[in-house]
């Protein structure tokens, strides 16, 4: 991809682009480990990429982040309030959340996959991603343990979980 | 010396090698970062590739550098027609078109029309085309496309002969082949022209139309496992991420629902049954691309 930079093309960084991944990964990650995972991933394969789309990429994993907080604490409050009172009603809610994290999940990933075909296009390297999701399965119940604090169980669990 | 690079380019664009067309350009605009031709050239090479993001940064380039150029307004509304802003593709084009001498213009803005319902403008600027290139291979194409819309398969049968005895890799023209052998109800011969794009190109969408009306008028069952991979591989990101998630809420809410009501064993079963869902979506695109090579792998000239 030398001389004449088409904007569409990624600029992959020299000491971070070994460990780019599949945007499959990160997606996965979000399902079967959690959003603590998926949304760091996200954001290192965009740099790590150098994604034309970077800014974006960062921005909607900010946006991920930021609505899964906002919505955390809405619910509680709720809870709190009395407003929601039943496990059904609350179970409810908290898929709102999953869906959420999950469409974000996709949409970041639908976005990357786009850079990502033109990376590879140009024989940029993909590292193995399924080291990635074992580590962060075995550092799942860790990560979910730090604290019982439900706003933290909320922010870095998993789309399905 | 640019000038005749930027020829060359188009050339190679032409005979669709993309990669070789962007190559060059890529040293065009090394030397001169603001050839509206060759942003314009490299845009159509760009769409060529599907690289729809490149080519819409490239056709603006081309404006800014010339924004009086009509082949620039050509590149931009290729570049609106490949994203489905037909209102604005339409604006480009009418610009495009005001280059007397530009058959191309007039099939473009043709393809435009007749995405936007108004087949009469279409046939218009299909025969204004023909007039200056009685020869122009789009141009017959495109008219033996609308022939098969009108339902005139005798005509369009003739007219795509015509093309691919002159190019007979022309992907489009042997689509529009397909389309009208598959009308008159000859599916080998249909089978014959869609194996033959897809052994070139996997993911040509107008041949993916087609292979699996194919495969659905070869059999229910099969027809409709075909579209619903189908679906769920070549459809808009947007629309597969619409039905995932919307398949994963209704999917939540009957879990739910069901523990809930006391139905444990449904809820075993709903979960069960999601699992065995995500897999299969997770696999299908891989799996329909596989089945596909495998189908097309005796292609037949």
């Amino acid at each position: 991809m030398s001389g004449y930079q088409i904007a569409d093309e990624p600029t992959p960084s020299d000491v971070l682009g070994n460990a780019v991944c599949s945007p499959s990964g990160p997606l996965l990650a979000t399902m079967m480990c959690g959003a603590w995972l998926a949304w760091p991933w996200f954001a290192f394969n965009a740099i790590a990429m150098g994604s034309p789309t970077k800014r974006r990429e960062l921005a909607m994993v900010g946006l991920a982040l930021g609505g899964t907080i906002v919505l955390a604490i809405v619910v509680r409050a709720l809870v709190g309030a009395g407003i929601i009172e039943s496990a059904f009603v609350l179970q409810l809610a908290l898929l709102g959340i999953s869906a959420w994290k999950v469409g974000m999940a996709y949409a970041i990933s639908t976005v990357q996959t786009r850079a990502f075909d033109v990376y590879t296009l140009y024989g940029g390297k993909v590292a193995r991603a399924m080291v990635v999701l074992i580590l962060g399965q075995y550092l799942r119940r860790l990560v979910l343990g730090v604290t019982d604090d439900p706003i933290w169980q909320i922010i870095v669990s998993g789309g399905p979980s | 010396m640019i000038d005749s690079l930027v020829d060359r380019a188009d050339q190679q664009r032409r005979a669709r090698d993309y990669q070789a067309a962007v190559q060059t350009l890529r040293v065009v605009l090394a030397s001169d970062a603001t050839h509206a031709r060759a942003h314009a050239t490299l845009a159509l090479a760009l769409l060529g590739m599907r690289r729809i993001a490149g080519a819409e940064a490239e056709a603006e380039a081309a404006l800014v550098a010339d924004g009086g150029d009509p082949f620039c307004h050509q590149a931009a509304a290729a570049v609106r027609l490949a994203q489905h802003r037909l209102a604005e593709a339409w604006g480009y084009a009418r610009v495009a078109i005001t280059d007397d001498d530009d058959p191309d213009a007039r099939v473009l803005a043709a393809a435009i029309r007749d995405a936007s319902g108004h087949r009469d403008e279409a046939r218009a600027l299909i025969d204004e085309a023909l007039e200056l290139d009685p020869g122009h291979l789009a141009a017959l194409a495109a008219q033996a496309g609308l022939d098969l819309a009108d339902g005139q398969l005798t005509d369009a049968r003739r007219r795509i002969a015509v093309v691919l005895g002159v190019d007979p890799r022309d992907p489009t023209a042997r689509v529009i082949a397909a389309r009208v052998a598959l009308a008159a109800g000859d599916l080998a011969v249909a089978e014959t022209h869609t194996r033959f794009v897809l052994g070139f190109d996997a993911g040509h969408r107008g041949a993916l139309d087609v292979w699996m009306a194919l495969k659905a008028q070869r059999g229910v069952l099969l027809g409709a496992w075909w579209r619903i991979t189908g679906f769920m591989s070549v459809r808009s990101p947007r629309a597969r991420i619409g039905v995932m998630i919307g398949a994963y809420v209704l999917v939540r809410i009957a879990i739910i629902a069901a523990a809930a009501l006391g139905y444990e064993q449904l809820e075993d079963s709903i979960g069960m049954a999601w699992l065995g869902f995500c897999v299969y979506t997770w696999t299908a695109p891989t799996m329909f691309r596989w089945m596909l090579r495998r189908e097309v792998q005796t292609i037949q000239v």
